[in-house]
């Protein structure tokens, strides 16, 4: 060109070509980590709404030079005001409330306590994580993985190890969505041929009146939020949705909670999850450890729960088929269904669905109640 | 309160684990309180 200098058109070449030439191994190893997740979201619709958006959120941040997670950038806006603040978490949890019939719980209260016995692997993974030479607060944040639950999981974390947030969270939802190929296997190991087969009655269950739906969310609210006040946000969320859907007055505010909070809500926090994936931050051994501690923490709680059934039936005349007892974390509907498949490939006649539920929705109130009072157990210790 | 980190975990497992089970064994007694005050009336559901 004649108005151009060779050494003006090699710097202007130069600058077309900055992107590839700053891509490090650590950046194009994300980017074909987020492509996975993207695979396995749509080939295998594994937590689509979840893996979608994360794998996105992973290309995106590890494309040099975008500058999404820079101060101004695009994906900071998101994170600075909807995970720092954590009100995506809670939105969620909005919208999980207003879509969660407690009725199967409520027509069965003791199988609320398999809800408790699934929350084992967190503390299981603590103890692990503490082993492996993790700070206590970091060990916290990686043991909330047995909560199996994302948002509890992206709640604590951002409040005590916020460097821990891309590879805890993502670990949480991974696990999440690899319920169904976790469980089984574990639940044919510890129990017998027997133990699958035994059939569950629903004779015996009547239906719950409207009062008790409406007055339960806020019983849960004000007792679970007395004994351990630092889950109120994630509780009272949860339980708020549920009054919202129950109350049977607020039909539009409940279909919003259960459509468009929950839809832009986990999006937004997908896509800002997949933006903390940044290659030089996430490629390291801790991640690595982070990922084998998240398998035993789902083992763990699903262990727990069918042995805490194996325990109540010896102490109780109505029996419970102890493979319910692997629906007590917060993977909801998929822990209760994991269950239901298990017991109807023993024996066809044999229809768990609804008592797995209520054991689901129990895990949904455990996990969030566990991770509550952790919390007021560092606090007490004065650690937070 | 200065804890090596395995009294930290052995203490986080008795306590968060032992106080989730009961606080769950609570909730467990007022659903069955619950249901058992407020029973389903059949007609006025219709």
């Amino acid at each position: 060109m004649i108005f151009l200098s060779s050494d003006q058109i090699i710097t202007i070449l130069q600058g077309v070509v900055s992107g590839i030439t700053a891509l490090s191994w650590q950046y194009a190893v994300m980017i074909i980590i987020g492509l996975v997740l993207i695979h396995l979201g749509v080939r295998y619709n594994l937590e689509p709404l979840l893996l979608v958006p994360i794998g996105f959120g992973c290309i995106l941040v590890n494309l040099p030079l975008a500058g999404l997670m820079e101060p101004h950038g695009l994906l900071r806006y998101f994170y600075d005001a909807g995970i720092i603040t954590e009100v995506f978490p809670c939105l969620i949890f909005l919208g999980v409330g207003a879509m969660t019939d407690f009725s199967p719980l409520l027509q069965n209260p003791r199988v609320i306590l398999l809800g408790g016995a699934g929350q084992f692997g967190i503390f299981l993974t603590l103890l692990l994580a503490l082993a492996a030479g993790f700070e206590k607060l970091e060990a916290v944040c990686v043991g909330i993985i047995g909560a199996c639950d994302g948002p509890t999981a992206i709640y604590v974390t951002t409040q005590f190890a916020p460097h821990l947030l891309g590879p805890v969270s993502v670990a949480a939802y991974s696990y999440m969505s690899l319920v169904p190929l976790i469980q089984p296997p574990l639940m044919r190991l510890c129990t017998t041929k027997k133990e699958r087969s035994m059939l569950m009655p629903y004779t015996d269950q009547k239906p719950i009146s409207t009062t008790v739906k409406i007055i339960f969310p806020l019983a849960v609210t004000i007792i679970t939020v007395l004994i351990a006040p630092l889950g109120a946000p994630l509780m009272g969320m949860l339980m708020l949705g549920n009054f919202l859907r129950e109350c049977g007055v607020v039909e539009r505010l409940s279909r919003t909670a259960q459509n468009e909070i929950v839809n832009i809500a986990t999006l937004l926090l997908g896509l800002t999850i997949g933006a903390t994936m940044n290659g030089e931050i996430f490629l390291t051994a801790k991640t690595l450890i982070i990922f084998a501690l998240g398998a035993i923490a789902i083992s763990g709680d699903t262990v727990a729960g069918i042995y805490l059934a194996k325990l109540m039936n010896i102490f109780s005349k109505e029996k419970i088929n102890p493979l319910i007892g692997s629906a007590g974390i917060s993977a909801f509907p998929m822990a209760a269904r994991v269950s239901h498949k298990v017991g109807h490939e023993e024996n066809d006649e044999n229809y768990l669905i609804m008592h797995a539920m209520g054991v689901n929705t129990g895990g949904q109130i455990g996990s969030v109640l566990a991770a509550s009072i952790m919390l007021a157990v560092l606090q007490a210790m004065g650690l937070i | 309160m200065e804890l090596t980190n395995m009294q930290f975990g052995i203490l986080m497992l008795v306590f968060g684990m032992g106080l989730t089970l009961l606080t769950l064994y609570v909730l467990c007694w007022v659903m069955r309180i619950l249901t058992s005050v407020f029973k389903h009336n059949k007609e006025s559901a219709e």
